[in-house]
């Protein structure tokens, strides 16, 4: 059987096989055992066959693959030119095969280079006798014919825009061709293709036609099917829809009109689709173009801000209202712009007239938007606007009417602003003639409205801090007339309640700060300093100047000149006599400068001169110096050197260290009682250590003389957290992890040997703390392992309450053992716990008696405490019951707590498991959050005596956790409890506290909607 | 809908004017801010003395008790939502906080407080002016514990329908029966659907 019979045979079955023997035609052709003419001439009887028109058009197919696979040079300029010609003849009679006709032809071109003629006439053949093309069903034949015009179009050019230009019915043939085509894989390259016509060719008498031809597609509402192969989607064929439509400045007739047309359209997405075209036609027009539609534009985008249907439209219209005042900026001749401003300008004015209003707001958006567009725009709309906004705020009494005015005018200020961030140095002379007036208005709102006008005095404080931020809008002079307006409302708006907005204006001061940092400087800082005596006798009020005073440390450029006054005035304080409050209000806000604000910095880390020039001195004064610094001062000026020193380097930190080991090592050999006074602040310094700074044998020394501390019991509670807390961090960052058993034996620390002194309550408390230490470090994994287990056999005495408390601290977030402290942590001691001793507690749990069962229930709640979810989430069946118990602990309000706070979380991710506890939970929920329970339901589990009492804290909780559950739970679990829980919450509804309250109602609400919903159910 | 509005522009309150009382809790009884510095965590010796220490410090003013008071009446219903416009009845000025007076009990043997409130309909001519004094009502009642009467009116001179609005709700019948009407119960549910 020769080749082609072959082909034929399987062309249907095996499209890969018929592939293949098409390869062997075209290498027997390469090799030469085969004649091309011969090939032709066997297809001839296919070819030709009159009856059935698949026979043509695979033998066509034949032809293409042949010639796909053939490699080039193969066969002459001549025969490549007469397959041309024989494949365009038969187009003329006969369209079946069509699509492998194209593939023949792409395969053809692929071999050798066409000349104009021949790209010109296939073009036409095309274009002629296949016109249209929707009439193959087939999407390959289609698609193979328009990859074949797209090749055309990319590497034909010249000769294709002839055709255009020589025969007059080639192009609206060509519009015509496409008509009908649906399917996206096809239009994705129709669209693409067209865009050569669009803005090569001359198309002003087919201009309508194109346009429409593209048009017809609009909006795009194509949903691509699930597991599209094609991976197509909706955005892809509007970007490229969309880039026709904004093709050519030709289309503006026909594209505004029914673009804002549909604009008008119920669909939100419609919408979307038609705003961001009108901005790639803005963008893409010509500006003269533009002009001849801009207010048509503008009368029908202004709806979309005027009455906001949803925010985004808004957005998208000023954005496009804003690309046309910037394009017409772009001519040089002012007339398009003016004419294009003239009805926004006089629109805009009409709605100040009744500020404020929904319209007033928009029009204040609308100018906004409009300025930022360009200083020519901006330029025209303060000319425009100003002059009337103003005249209307001076003819008004009304407040509120001059709030709205005001707001305009900021939003205005506010495109200046960001206009001057973008092209600084832009022209502000004709703001300037305003901003005295503006100034004026605004420091008279702030220095004299009455106190009750909130929004309008906000509105002026917003606005004076633009002003100042619009660079050269106000001169020396007036800024400082600002910054004195808002540092009096800072200082001496002393009113209280309602009213006060000196939060606000710090605010408004920190900012300007940033833009006027010489003002604030030279007026702010000496009014504070007024303020602040260096020896107060009333405490209050100069609190709440201090902390205003710190904020403004929050902008750099005047965190130097606020924290070198804190300085002196602490300075003068101490050598006044100050009382103590007052010194350690100017230590924290010192301590916030450093935390919250903004030091100079070198790469990335705060400067190391600021410790020798503010932590030293505070150092000497309230440390070295034998002057009786209260405990508190000292933690805040080692929280000072704290802050500023853990970043430092090792070099930096070293120099520190060993000036200061001399006067500490006497302390920390030594069992001198100024020792133990400066815990508070060895703690922070120690902490911000790197732990190569300090030698081993200097710790081990430590350790000791903090271990004989923590065991004596002559300490106050304040001295052992401190005394404890250091011990966690010496044996977690200092420590080697090679020798912790050896340094805690020698400090007579071994946790073992502590928890069988079980007597002493400091013992287990330093255990507590060594095991803490090593816990978050996690290098001595089964040292740790069982030390835990150790601290749990402590459950089991009589005495062992203690020891369950202690349990929370384990894992309790803190502040001295973190990574900035350059402390070691572990990413899993969490899990570690909750491993280790979650079990082993639910286990012990069941088989308890009473008295030994509370001590595990709270131990087990201070695990969870701080557990994330995902740990839990595991063992809920275990945990439930155990958590169930735990709210019978009537004594213990803190337990009770993070047992609500876990049931809490169960409600909201996995409300199933709770489904079989639904009736003992509710149950216990409603006995939480009351204020005290009936009589005679006191459980002996605790052994306190304490009145049993639920805090507002537990009943708050209680009642939150009550109300996730109507939300949460299946209807048919909770229904049949709303009406005992209805009832029950009315007495919490007169709980004496208003935070219960409020979440009685919140809570009550949830059940009492279950009504509803169950009534629609039946 | 859009079109039949009763009032489509009405006025709107800027929400820092509205009474509230964080805003007018005295500064002295504000966290300042230097506060936030050292976080409360629990830490190692906190239980040193007894497991309550432990506990939030706050719970020792456990024994004053907050009376209910105006501003909090105010703060249940400022929040329901109008059924024309997406915005509170506090920010439409229908509800104000001069005009809830809670009455303290008629005679020492009575423990009936009595909550009243009166409403502004934003038009004198608004026909929604029923369903919102429902809406009030129903919160309240729900709301406020058993021994508050409370006793919903349009204030005086501001709704022309005033008299037959009050009439409808101090009707207990009334306001049960309403309650009976599904899409009536839609609607003030809708509203109170923004309330926390």
């Amino acid at each position: 059987m020769s080749d082609i019979q072959l082909y034929l045979l399987e062309a249907d079955k095996n499209a890969q096989e018929a592939r293949r023997i098409a390869a062997q035609s075209a290498s027997h052709l390469q090799n030469k055992t085969l004649k091309l003419i011969d090939l032709v001439t066997s297809l001839e009887p296919y070819l030709n066959n009159k009856e059935d028109g698949s026979l043509r058009a695979k033998s066509v197919a034949y032809v293409a693959d042949v010639l796909t696979a053939l490699p080039p040079k193969v066969l002459s300029l001549q025969e490549r030119r007469l397959l041309c010609d024989f494949l365009l003849g038969r187009l003329e009679g006969d369209v079946e095969g069509v699509g492998a006709t194209a593939r023949a032809l792409i395969a053809l071109e692929t071999l050798g280079k066409w000349d104009s003629e021949t790209a010109q006439g296939v073009m036409r053949s095309f274009i002629d006798h296949t016109n249209p093309l929707r009439q193959f069903k087939l999407q390959t034949e289609r698609h193979a014919i328009i990859q074949l015009v797209d090749m055309l179009l990319a590497k034909y050019r010249d000769p294709i825009r002839k055709l255009n230009e020589d025969q007059s019915d080639f192009t609206a043939n060509f519009i015509l061709y496409w008509e009908g085509e649906k399917d996206p894989r096809n239009l994705m390259i129709i669209f693409s293709l067209l865009q050569v016509p669009m803005t090569e060719w001359d198309i002003s008498s087919n201009a309508q036609d194109l346009f429409d031809s593209v048009f017809n597609y609009f909006p795009i509402t194509f949903k691509p099917p699930p597991d599209d192969p094609y991976g197509i989607t909706a955005q892809d064929l509007k970007d490229r829809l969309r880039a026709c439509i904004a093709a050519n400045s030709d289309f503006a007739p026909y594209a505004f009109p029914q673009l804002l047309d549909k604009l008008d359209s119920t669909s939100m997405n419609t919408k979307r689709d038609v705003l961001v075209a009108i901005q790639a036609c803005v963008t893409e027009y010509e500006a003269k173009t533009i002009n001849l539609y801009s207010v048509t534009l503008w009368d029908a985008l202004k709806f979309e801000v005027l009455n906001v249907q949803e925010e985004d439209l808004a957005e998208e219209s000023l954005k496009a209202l804003s690309m046309i005042g910037g394009k017409l900026a772009e001519l040089p001749e002012g007339g398009p712009l003016n004419a294009y401003l003239r009805p926004i300008i006089k629109e805009c004015n009409e709605h100040l007239e009744d500020a404020p209003t929904k319209q007033s707001e928009a029009a204040g958006r609308i100018l906004q938007a409009l300025a930022i567009s360009g200083p020519a725009v901006a330029d025209r709309i303060v000319k425009g606007i100003l002059p009337v906004l103003f005249a209307l705020y001076h003819a008004s009494e009304s407040i509120t009417k001059r709030r709205g005015l005001l707001e305009v005018f900021t939003q205005i200020v506010g495109a200046f602003v960001k206009l001057s961030q973008l092209l600084p140095g832009t022209n502000i002379t004709t703001l300037q003639a305003f901003a005295k007036d503006a100034e004026d208005a605004m420091i008279h709102a702030l220095a004299k409205a009455p106190k009750s006008e909130v929004s309008f005095r906000l509105s002026s404080l917003t606005g004076l801090s633009q002003l100042v931020a619009a660079p050269g809008v106000l001169t020396d002079k007036q800024v400082e007339r600002a910054v004195d307006t808002v540092t009096d409302v800072v200082l001496h708006d002393s009113s209280g309640g309602h009213g006060d907005i000196r939060a606000q204006a710090v605010q408004a001061l920190a900012s300007i700060a940033h833009n006027a940092p010489q003002a604030v400087r030279d007026r702010t800082i000496p009014a504070f300093m007024v303020m602040l005596p260096d020896s107060p006798d009333e405490g209050d009020v100069v609190t709440v100047t201090l902390e205003a005073f710190a904020q403004l440390a929050t902008e750099r450029q005047v965190f130097d000149t606020v924290v070198l006054r804190l300085k002196n005035k602490l300075r003068a304080a101490k050598h006044q006599g100050a009382p103590a409050s007052y010194l350690r209000a100017l230590l924290l806000a010192m301590l916030y400068a450093f935390t919250m604000g903004s030091p100079m910095q070198e790469d990335g880390v705060i400067l190391s001169s600021y410790y020798k020039d503010y932590a030293q001195p505070l150092v000497n004064d309230f440390v070295r110096s034998d002057t009786g610094a209260a405990a508190s001062e000292l933690e805040i000026v080692g929280r000072i050197c704290n802050i500023i020193l853990r970043a430092q380097g090792v070099h930096m930190q070293a120099t520190v260290f060993h000036e200061d080991r001399e006067w500490m090592s006497e302390d920390m050999t030594g069992d001198s009682d100024s020792n133990t006074a400066r815990g508070p602040f060895m703690l922070y310094y120690y902490a911000s250590l790197r732990p190569e700074v300090v030698e081993a044998e200097q710790i081990v020394n430590m350790l000791q003389s903090q271990a004989k501390q923590a065991l004596r019991d002559r300490q106050t509670t304040q001295e052992s957290v401190t005394t404890l807390r250091l011990i966690s961090l010496v044996v977690n960052k200092f420590v080697s992890p090679k020798a912790v058993q050896a340094s805690l034996q020698e400090a007579n620390i071994e946790v073992e040997r502590l928890c069988n002194e079980a007597s002493a309550a400091q013992a287990i408390h330093v255990a507590f703390a060594v095991v803490k230490g090593l816990l978050i470090q996690g290098k001595s994994g089964s040292l740790t392992t069982k030390y835990l287990n150790s601290l749990f056999d402590h459950l089991t005495i009589t005495t062992g309450m203690t020891a369950a408390h202690l349990f929370a601290t384990l894992l309790a977030p803190d502040d001295i053992l973190t990574k900035a402290n350059h402390c070691q942590i572990s990413g899993l001691y969490k899990q570690k716990v909750f491993g280790q001793l979650v079990p082993k507690l639910t286990a012990a749990i069941r088989t308890a008696d009473a008295g030994k069962k509370a001590h595990y229930l709270v131990a087990l709640s201070g695990i969870l405490k701080w557990q994330p979810y995902s740990i839990l989430a595991a063992s809920l069946p275990e945990l439930i019951p155990a958590l169930l118990q735990t709210l019978d602990l009537y004594a213990d309000q803190s337990i009770k707590a993070s047992a609500l706070t876990v049931f809490e979380s169960i409600a909201m991710h996995d409300p199933d498991a709770l489904s079989t506890h639904a009736a003992s939970l509710i149950a216990r929920l409603l006995k939480c959050c009351i204020a005290s329970p009936p009589r005679g339901t006191t459980t002996p589990a605790s052994s306190s005596t304490t009145t049993p009492t639920n805090f507002p804290s537990v009943r708050a909780k209680s009642l939150q956790c009550l109300a996730l559950l109507p939300k949460q739970l299946k209807l048919e679990i909770v229904v049949p409890f709303r009406r005992q829980v209805v009832k029950q919450l009315m007495g919490c509804l007169d709980d004496g506290k208003r935070v219960v309250r409020l979440k009685a109602v919140q809570c009550r609400t949830a059940w009492l909607s279950l009504e509803e919903e169950g009534g629609e159910e039946d | 809908m859009e079109a039949d509005k009763d009032n489509a522009n009405p006025t709107i309150i800027n929400p820092s004017d509205l009474p509230s009382r964080r805003r007018s809790a005295p500064t002295a009884k504000r966290p300042g801010i230097f506060d936030a510095l050292a976080p409360a965590y629990p830490s190692l010796a906190d239980p040193l003395s007894s497991p309550e220490a432990s506990s939030d410090s706050a719970s020792s003013s456990d024994e004053e008790r907050e009376e209910i008071d105006e501003q909090e009446v105010y703060d249940l219903i400022s929040t329901i939502s109008d059924p024309e416009h997406p915005l509170s009845l506090g920010s439409l000025g229908v509800v104000k906080l001069d005009d809830i007076l809670i009455l303290p009990p008629t005679s020492p043997r009575s423990r009936i407080s009595t909550v009243r409130v009166l409403i502004t309909p934003t038009t004198s001519a608004c026909s929604l002016t029923t369903v919102i004094g429902l809406g009030v009502k129903v919160r309240l009642v729900n709301a406020l514990p058993p021994r508050f009467r409370v006793d919903v009116r349009i204030k005086e001179g501001t709704s022309r329908t005033a008299d037959e609005v009050n009439k409808q709700l101090g009707d207990k019948e009334r306001v049960a029966a309403a309650m009976e009407n599904r899409s009536l119960v839609n609607v003030v549910n809708t509203m109170l659907a923004t309330c926390e």
